[in-house]
């Protein structure tokens, strides 16, 4: 597979030149949470936090107040920045840092969420011309338009330069 | 044997500058990698095409970040916050080095912020700075994770 083809894999209207502060995008997919699934990457994970993953010791967990188990809040900002990721992180080169992550509502199996992002920077670096940094609000919803998750998230994304020769 | 709950630590265990090393390390796996990208879309070739990702100067297709943070943060739980609490967020989290197929990580925490909630009696909130190590003691990934925390006489909050 030669480097001309390899551009092609990706989009070209996501490089660090089509983003502008401000812009605000709803993103187009959304994604139904299973209980096997949150059970399979919290044990994966080596979590072992049973409210994860025992649905009876929930009817005693925190006086009772949650339905059903909760959805593991790692695989939550999981599923969101995954939702957010082919409209900005498509080219990113680097997934570099994360910070204000804030928990805001528990999601539980057959929830369904959806995210929207907002950009909060754009910034060219000293040593490299063919790409810069991107930093973004990530916001995931539920089925009821709660918000359950926001954050922030900073990549490294090519510039067009990067694939052009 | 103790009450297998009894053991598990609360807020009192927690002083701020305590150090935990926590249990087991993990080796990652490239079939780990696939899952995790498959079951939360993470949708950049870098993590699933191994040609795209050398392209880019990776040596091969690296685990993700995020799959990197949950295994890390996996590991702190039976020490921190298996006791019940929720999860409250995270900050400052930087991913320092690519972790690669075969690559077995190692995780420590320091107790850096401890209060009790004023709206909770019988809670703390804790922040730890969580580190996780590569096989060759190479700092992969830092974090501070904020939690509840219940208090070791809170019984029934």
């Amino acid at each position: 597979m030669g480097v001309q083809n390899l551009s092609i894999l990706t989009g070209s209207h996501n490089y660090l030149e089509d983003f502008n502060v401000g812009d605000k995008i709803s993103h187009r997919r959304g994604r139904t949470v299973d209980a096997s699934e949150n059970t399979y990457f919290t044990l994966t994970t080596l979590n072992t936090a049973s409210p994860h993953f025992n649905k009876h010791e929930m009817e005693t967990y925190m006086g009772g107040r949650f339905p059903e188990r909760l959805v593991n809040g790692g695989f939550t900002i999981c599923v969101v920045v995954g939702l957010t990721t082919q409209d900005i992180a498509e080219n990113a080169i680097d997934d570099l840092s994360y910070t204000n992550i804030r928990m805001l509502t528990s999601v539980h199996p057959g929830d369904t969420l959806y995210a929207n992002s907002e950009i909060l920077e754009t910034r060219d670096l000293e040593d490299r011309t063919d790409a810069g940094l991107l930093r973004y609000r990530f916001e995931g919803t539920n089925q009821r338009d709660e918000p359950v998750v926001r954050g922030e998230r900073t990549i490294l994304l090519k510039k067009r330069a990067f694939d052009s020769f | 044997m103790q009450d297998t709950k009894s053991v598990l630590n609360a807020y009192e265990d927690m002083p701020l500058g305590k150090i935990f090393h926590h249990h087991w390390g993990r080796t990652l796996h490239g079939s780990d990698n696939v899952i995790f990208c498959s079951e939360t879309g993470q949708y950049n070739p870098i993590y699933f095409n191994a040609e795209y990702a050398r392209s880019l100067g990776y040596d091969d297709i690296p685990i993700h970040p995020l799959f990197v943070f949950n295994v890390v943060g996996g590991m702190t739980v039976e020490d921190l916050s298996e006791g019940g609490g929720l999860f409250l967020g995270i900050d400052r989290l930087n991913n320092l080095k690519a972790v690669h197929a075969g690559d077995t990580l190692t995780s420590s925490s320091e107790i850096v912020a401890r209060r009790l909630s004023k709206s909770r009696p019988g809670w703390g909130i804790i922040t730890w700075r969580t580190r996780g190590l590569n096989q060759r003691d190479e700092l992969v990934i830092e974090f501070d994770k904020t939690n509840m925390v219940r208090c070791r006489d809170a019984e029934n909050v």
